[in-house]
């Protein structure tokens, strides 16, 4: 009995080898046939003069012997607050129309644009059934389900991994596929019309992803672990963000206030307003190198994605981790994330009034060229009974150039990037 | 007009400026006859994908990433280690996912504030914030 109760030990230690190569946590290969294991995670993210969002989600697995395992997760995302509309700053306070159309707000003098009011809930579910076979073979399935207020998501993935080299070298490919429905608020706007729509071109519109994902996991030495990730999406359909619009300013040499014939708006004052349009296909592709380094008993976490598409979008990011262990227990872990990226073809700020409107255009911040920065710290302690438990603050923010196209007039005085600051405080649980 | 080795006719892109011909002295199998002789100018521009081409400024990053990869793959040979060796890889904290729910929610956030994302794991997103 003593003898069997060994072996079986051994054999989870091989296992959480195994596992560490195939880039799962050993922490569930400890777990006996029938143990569910549970990771709860708070999160709380605000905004200056943004969104607010309050995030509870819930990962659990269950063992079924032999490395196979059943993994639920469960989200809701809890969203209030404002969100940039796309539109420019004007001297005058503006009114921002709702989504319905009927409900619009007032927004100060030389102030960027928001939607205000906002509020949604998304409910989302992931199912993942995560096996080996056939020895050195490893087979992951997954299902994902998700719904809010105006979107709903349907999809699925598959992803296969064969262990080399005495398990050193892990090689996996992958598919998803995923459908999603948008029904916005008021209906889908025809794009490029002016705002407020006077109907709805349709109430909805879908939009497919379809991935691939290749993957390279190799074991350095046995301090360093390192992967690189190839990925590949091809979006199809309704890529718009219905809510966002493009300002069209005046370049035409306006009235001031006080004058007694008044001329005309400002020169660079926003007159009028339409909806953006992207373009209906988009193929992105990156490259993720991802690693894990041990520093006596310390964990040094590098990574670096570069990431490209065919609306013109060049991205990088430099991301680390460092994982100091003190007193047994405890851990800090401070955290640095640079990104940048480069605008999209269609980006554009506003348009003037003597330019034709392009094909494709929008105005959504996260379409210009920026950089974020995120620093965080993160404390976290292992408990009785192998529980864990972890608290996070970081700071995220963002900071663009202008538009030198629409910089006429007023404009010139305004900071077109409408910037991020944002505060990110998460609490964790496993158990 | 360009065939490539498919026998597929392709055009040279024109994004590729500072592609660079290369003649292979290939011996011409008897079985594909004439034909053959259309396959020989190889153009390796078209093998380098068209985000590392450009001016070398631009290709800096993916250049020294692609190399890197290379110097990896190469180096294979004298990678790794022995099971018995694997004390620290089996760590937790080694995993590459060892911290999935903090990964899932930066990648939410990431994705609802960035043009990109994904790398990590399959790109998409179910979520309607991008």
């Amino acid at each position: 009995m003593q003898l069997k109760k060994n072996r079986s030990g051994l054999k989870r230690a091989l296992l959480a080898s195994g596992c560490a190569l195939l880039g799962t946590t050993a922490e569930k290969a400890a777990a006996a046939p029938g143990d569910w294991n549970f990771d709860a995670g708070l999160l709380y993210y605000t905004e200056v003069d943004g969104i607010t969002a309050k995030e509870p989600e819930l990962l659990a697995r269950r063992d079924f012997g032999g490395d196979a395992y059943l993994k639920l997760n469960l989200v809701v995302d809890s969203l209030t607050g404002a969100t940039p509309t796309g539109g420019m700053p004007s001297s005058k306070s503006q009114t921002v129309t709702g989504p319905s159309g009927g409900s619009s707000s007032s927004q100060g003098a030389g102030v960027t644009p928001v939607q205000g009011g906002f509020h949604d809930t998304r409910k989302a579910a992931t199912a993942t059934w995560d096996q080996p076979f056939a020895e050195l073979w490893h087979w992951e399935a997954s299902g994902n389900y998700s719904i809010e207020h105006d979107f709903k998501s349907l999809g699925a993935s598959t992803l296969f991994a064969r262990d080399f080299d005495r398990r050193n070298t892990t090689v996996s490919a992958g598919v998803a596929y995923e459908h999603d429905d948008v029904f916005p608020i008021g209906g889908i706007p025809e794009p490029l019309s002016q705002v407020p729509q006077s109907s709805p071109v349709t109430a909805d519109r879908g939009k497919t992803v379809k991935s691939v994902l290749l993957g390279l996991t190799q074991v350095m030495d046995h301090d360093w672990v390192a992967k690189l990730n190839f990925s590949y999406g091809d979006s199809d359909g309704y890529l718009n963000d219905p809510y966002k619009v493009v300002s069209i300013i005046n370049t035409h040499l306006g009235g001031k206030s006080g004058l007694i014939i008044p001329l005309g708006p400002p020169l660079g004052e926003p007159i009028s307003q339409i909806y953006e349009n992207r373009p209906g296909t988009r193929h992105e592709k990156g490259l993720f190198l991802d690693n894990r380094v041990a520093l006596s008993g310390d964990v040094l976490s590098v990574a670096y994605r570069y990431a490209w598409d065919d609306w013109g979008i060049r991205s990088n990011i430099v991301e680390l981790r460092y994982r100091w262990a003190f007193a047994n227990d405890y851990y800090l872990q401070p955290h640095l994330r640079w990104y940048r990226q480069s605008a999209a073809d269609f980006y554009h700020r506003g348009l003037l009034d003597s330019d034709t409107i392009p094909e494709f255009v929008s105005a959504d911040y996260r379409l210009a060229a920026f950089t974020g920065r995120t620093v965080g710290l993160e404390l976290g302690a292992r408990l009785s009974g192998g529980r864990t438990v972890s608290l996070r603050i970081e700071h995220y923010s963002q900071g663009g150039g202008s538009d030198p196209h629409v910089e006429v007039g007023e404009q010139t005085g305004y900071d077109l990037f409408p910037g991020l600051s944002a505060n990110i405080v998460q609490v964790d649980f496993t158990f | 007009m360009y065939r490539s080795a498919t026998g597929l006719a392709r055009t040279f892109p024109l994004e590729y400026p500072n592609r660079v011909t290369v003649r292979k002295h290939v011996s011409q199998p008897a079985s594909l006859g004439a034909e053959w002789n259309q396959f020989h100018g190889f153009d390796v521009s078209l093998l380098i994908p068209p985000f590392v081409q450009g001016t070398p400024m631009k290709r800096t990053p993916l250049f020294l990433l692609s190399v890197a990869t290379l110097a990896l793959l190469s180096g294979c040979a004298s990678l790794g280690v022995q099971p018995w060796q694997r004390g620290t890889l089996a760590k937790p904290e080694m995993a590459f996912d060892c911290q999935p729910v903090e990964f899932a929610m930066d990648d939410h956030i990431y994705f609802s504030k960035e043009a990109m994302s994904g790398g990590r794991d399959f790109a998409g997103g179910g979520c309607g914030c991008n």
